[in-house]
């Protein structure tokens, strides 16, 4: 699944660590959803969402 | 499981400190040693990491998993090439339950820690 969240990090010029720290997770794992090898789960990805006030088909978009 | 992760490192080195103890102390027996080694080694892949993700969860579950088929394998070959050997003194080498445990908790681990290692490794931080 692609995500654009390292774009949006990205235009708040957020690191990897802030924003693992404000999602309660760790860097590697933010590091895994932004690289696409990891999905994160529906409560992650709602949190991820609400993070960025963005619905979450616009952070996330099935590859088929 | 509730566990600090700082003292990961003290079950690591009780568990380097049994394999020691066994080459090492005459009156040693692997029985007893392997239980240490083998307790060690699970309370440290169970107990929880310093931050404890789903990401976290779902490395141990596919480790755990590679872990198990991969030993049943290796057991399976090591007990085939045991029963093969027909030299007096290793009739009776096969594995106990402790063994087959710390054998698949070294291979989880080393499974858990790669995969961690490169979810960190692959990109830059910025």
């Amino acid at each position: 699944m692609k995500n654009r969240l390292k774009e949006l990090r990205a235009a708040r010029e957020w690191s990897q660590g802030e924003l693992a720290e404000r999602l309660a997770v760790s860097r590697q794992t933010i590091n895994a959803i932004e690289t696409e090898k990891y999905d994160p789960s529906l409560p992650l990805a709602f949190k991820i969402a609400k993070l960025f006030k963005c619905p979450i088909e616009e952070i996330f978009t099935d590859h088929g | 499981m509730k566990n600090n992760h700082e003292l990961k490192p003290l079950y690591l080195t009780l568990a380097a400190s049994s394999v020691a103890g066994y080459f090492y102390v005459p009156k040693a027996n692997w029985p007893a040693c392997s239980l240490v080694i083998a307790a060690c080694l699970l309370v440290t892949f169970l107990g929880r990491e310093k931050i404890e993700d789903e990401r976290v969860e779902h490395l141990k579950l596919k480790a755990i998993k590679a872990a198990f088929a991969a030993s049943f394998i290796l057991v399976f070959l090591y007990t085939w090439l045991i029963a093969t050997i027909r030299q007096e003194g290793w009739r009776n080498q096969f594995l106990s339950a402790f063994d087959l445990i710390i054998l698949v908790m070294l291979i989880a681990l080393g499974l858990f820690h790669y995969w961690r290692w490169q979810d960190g490794w692959t990109g830059v931080a910025k």
